[in-house]
């Protein structure tokens, strides 16, 4: 009797801890259960555990999704053709009315994420399998949480009527030492708005910091504009933002100078030629070497040396002519329009070719 | 009306039995007739139909009966529905089932002008065509700012204003810049992806590039300013960009002006002419800014408190071409000394704000960090 009193009480015991250490995992990013309001998806990056973050520029937040994909994998390839068409076709409609926002490939499974929008604002999240299959990513009854990345948690920040003002829109996040960093536009005031979000997400005001980021144009004009893409490296021991601009391509910003409101001033280390957009970059390794890769929407990617970055200890003052500044590589692909890291030497690619079919591919770590 | 559905006019006659038999046939007709409604009645529940919300097709509504394998339909992969003649892509999507239907709901709107197939085991049980909504309206532009005709040469951005929410990604297709011989000028907007659209979806900011602005920039030394200074300008928005429901403008439009004297001044409010109500009145305070300012940020960036540092309740609207703010309180003004304040992040044509012009020259110019400038003013009886 006494021996099945303590099995009992073994099992009580066991299973106690069984689902407190369950219910631990399950909230150990402050989740709920629930369908976020997702209005449109603008930028996706990948956190721990399959955590999957969603920007959304139309309501000014970021959602943190458990995407419970988390089996391992190695590496992956993909090779879609004509993904426009394909992507078209999954949604039941014709290329013309869908367009590719965004992808991100989970670090942990390998698989790939693809935000995409119809034509009537709609949007939608696709995976890739390895199998080349696209499916979609329900996000009914997920585990999430959400922040709001519109205005400070800062009340003299609304407008007199008690409107938030200007809408920000996220033209690029990452996530780097358990904090989500995110680039905006704002569709009114011309400014620079960059954020870091300690995650989990707490909405606590002293966990998040807003920072003005300045350049100097060749040591007069001192201007603040909005970064469109940007990543994160470290020289020397320290840890540097490096972000491309709407209209400079690249500038270094220390990381330990990203405190609440704070104006940081950054340095110009490379002027890559005009009339150009960034729209991704991105860290891989060829050899021994580290480059940091970028996609430009009216340029052949490129891609420039962390050495070549980590040397280059001067800010650009002179006037220049053409490109300066740090030396980089010109790649022999044009029109990339996303670009997605796969593992440390590989990248998923999409590049519009010149026939003007869109495709998919996953780079040979040689020219990207 | 069973006369009028047949056919049959009924002849009128005074013998009994002829009204007997009349009488039976008027039975019969009627019989007839609610056969033939709940006929009709379930013959239109038995049809595939679409599915509407918000002018949208959003989803398919299949009947049980076309259904054979009813009871495990909705998680049974051998239906599906796809785009036309392609059947060996399915189209993603929930399926869903009560007692009467199974619900099919893609991911994105179904879209009008296609036709879409539903298969069971590769059979097609049925097709319909997703028609276009006649009564919805084409929708216009309904204001582009800055209204001012005259714009600086270094100006920053415009803001266009429709009716409806556009279809997004693709402005630059659609939106021109022409010069005064009517050329199409080349890389004077921003490309940005994603577009700048308020939450309405209906108002578009369109930056001029501001590497072209900036001074000192490689764009701006190579290119210079996209608009020069006494050069006349037409801002052109083709009528072939559609809504986000697939509807084109209803028409072309388009602003001319012409760009004036470079704008390298911070707005100041101290330059601002108040012209005050008198106290007991509702009368509206007129804040004349002295230049045009930005449109969306000036209605938004200007509030007044009292003396106890307590805000004025009341309703702004923007006249003069953004020239002028208009503040209606909501209740009577009193007689005491008021503060305007405003935000420091309004900006004017060119992105001067109020603490800093667009580019600084840090070799002359000190740019300031308050969160909002002050005026203080005197309502008297």
């Amino acid at each position: 009797m006494k021996k099945i009193t303590l099995l009992v009480a073994v099992g009580v015991l066991g299973m106690l801890f069984i689902s407190s250490t369950y219910q631990k995992a399950a909230n150990k990013y402050n989740f709920s259960k629930g369908t976020p309001a997702v209005k449109s998806i603008a930028a996706l990056v990948f956190g721990p555990d399959g955590v999957l973050f969603i920007g959304d520029s139309q309501s000014s937040t970021v959602f943190a999704v458990e995407t419970k994909d988390t089996k391992k994998a190695a590496s992956a390839q993909y090779d879609v053709k004509n993904i426009d068409v394909k992507i078209a076709e999954a949604l039941g409609t014709t290329k013309e009315n869908v367009s590719i926002i965004d992808m991100a490939v989970n670090p942990v499974s390998k698989k790939l994420y693809i935000a995409v929008k119809s034509a009537d604002g709609t949007p939608v999240l696709l995976s890739l399998g390895t199998n080349n299959e696209l499916k979609a990513v329900s996000l009914t009854d997920v585990n999430f949480s959400s922040t709001a990345v519109n205005n400070p948690p800062d009340e003299t920040k609304k407008d007199r009527q008690g409107k938030p003002l200007s809408l920000m829109s996220i033209s690029d996040m990452g996530f780097e030492d358990g904090k989500l960093l995110l680039s905006g536009l704002c569709n009114k005031e011309f400014s620079s708005s960059f954020r870091s979000v300690s995650f989990p997400f707490t909405g606590k005001a002293e966990e998040e910091a807003t920072l003005e980021l300045y350049h100097a144009n060749h040591g007069r004009f001192e201007t603040t504009s909005p970064v469109r893409t940007f990543s994160t490296t470290t020289i020397e021991g320290k840890k540097y933002v490096v972000a491309s601009y709407t209209c400079t391509p690249l500038v270094l910003f220390p990381m330990d100078e990203l405190k609440p409101g704070a104006h940081v001033k950054g340095r110009t280390i490379a002027e890559m030629g005009n009339r150009n957009t960034p729209s991704d970059m991105i860290w891989l390794k060829d050899g021994n070497q580290t480059f940091l890769v970028m996609a430009n929407d009216n340029r052949p990617a490129f891609k420039v040396s962390h050495e070549e970055i980590a040397k280059f200890q001067g800010t650009l003052t002179e006037k220049v002519e053409g490109t300066a500044g740090t030396n980089f590589i010109i790649l022999p692909h044009e029109k990339v329009l996303q670009l997605a890291k796969l593992d440390e030497n590989k990248a998923v690619v999409i590049q519009k070719k010149s026939n003007g079919d869109i495709d998919l591919w996953t780079s040979d770590g040689k020219n990207i | 009306m069973a006369t009028l559905i047949f056919g049959l006019p009924m002849a009128k006659t005074s013998k009994r039995n002829t009204v007997k038999k009349g009488g039976l046939q008027l039975m019969c007709s009627l019989a007839f007739l609610s056969l033939l409604a709940l006929y009709a009645c379930q013959k239109r529940e038995e049809t595939i139909e679409l599915v509407w919300n918000n002018q949208r097709a959003t989803g398919i509504s299949i009947p049980k009966h076309l259904v054979k394998n009813f009871s495990s339909a909705a998680i049974d992969p051998s239906i599906k529905v796809v785009l036309g003649n392609n059947v060996d892509q399915a189209i993603l999507g929930n399926f869903s089932a009560d007692n009467s239907k199974l619900l099919f709901e893609p991911l994105i709107p179904l879209t009008p002008g296609l036709t879409y197939r539903i298969l069971e085991n590769n059979r097609s049980i049925g097709q319909l065509f997703v028609p276009f909504n006649k009564n919805e309206k084409a929708p216009e532009v309904l204001a582009i700012y800055p209204l001012l005709d005259t714009l600086p040469e270094n100006l920053l951005k415009f803001y266009i204003q429709f009716s409806k929410p556009m279809r997004t990604g693709e402005s630059l297709q659609f939106i021109h810049l022409l010069d005064k011989k009517g050329d199409t000028l080349r890389d004077v907007f921003l490309n940005l992806q994603p577009e700048l659209w308020d939450t309405s979806g209906t108002v578009l900011t369109l930056w001029l590039d501001p590497g072209r602005i900036k001074r000192g920039l490689t764009l701006n030394r190579a290119l210079g300013n996209p608009l020069k200074r006494n050069e006349m300008y037409q801002l052109v928005i083709s009528p072939e960009w559609k809504d986000n429901t697939g509807l084109k403008l209803s028409q072309k439009c388009s602003k001319t002006f012409v760009a004036g004297k470079r704008d390298e001044q911070a707005p100041d409010i101290k330059q601002w002419q108040l012209q005050l109500p008198k106290a007991g009145t509702t009368a509206s305070l007129r804040i004349n800014t002295q230049e045009s300012l930005d449109h969306y940020l000036l209605s938004e960036s200007i509030g007044i408190v009292d003396q106890n540092n307590t805000l004025v309740k009341g309703k702004i609207r923007l006249d003069k071409k953004d020239q002028q703010v208009v503040f209606a309180p909501a209740k009577p003004w009193k007689a005491q000394r008021y503060q305007l304040q405003v935000d420091a992040r309004l900006e004017d044509l060119a992105g001067n704000n109020l603490n800093r012009v667009f580019d600084r020259d840090i070799t002359k110019a000190k740019s300031r960090t308050k969160n909002y400038y002050e005026l203080a003013f005197e309502v008297t009886p």
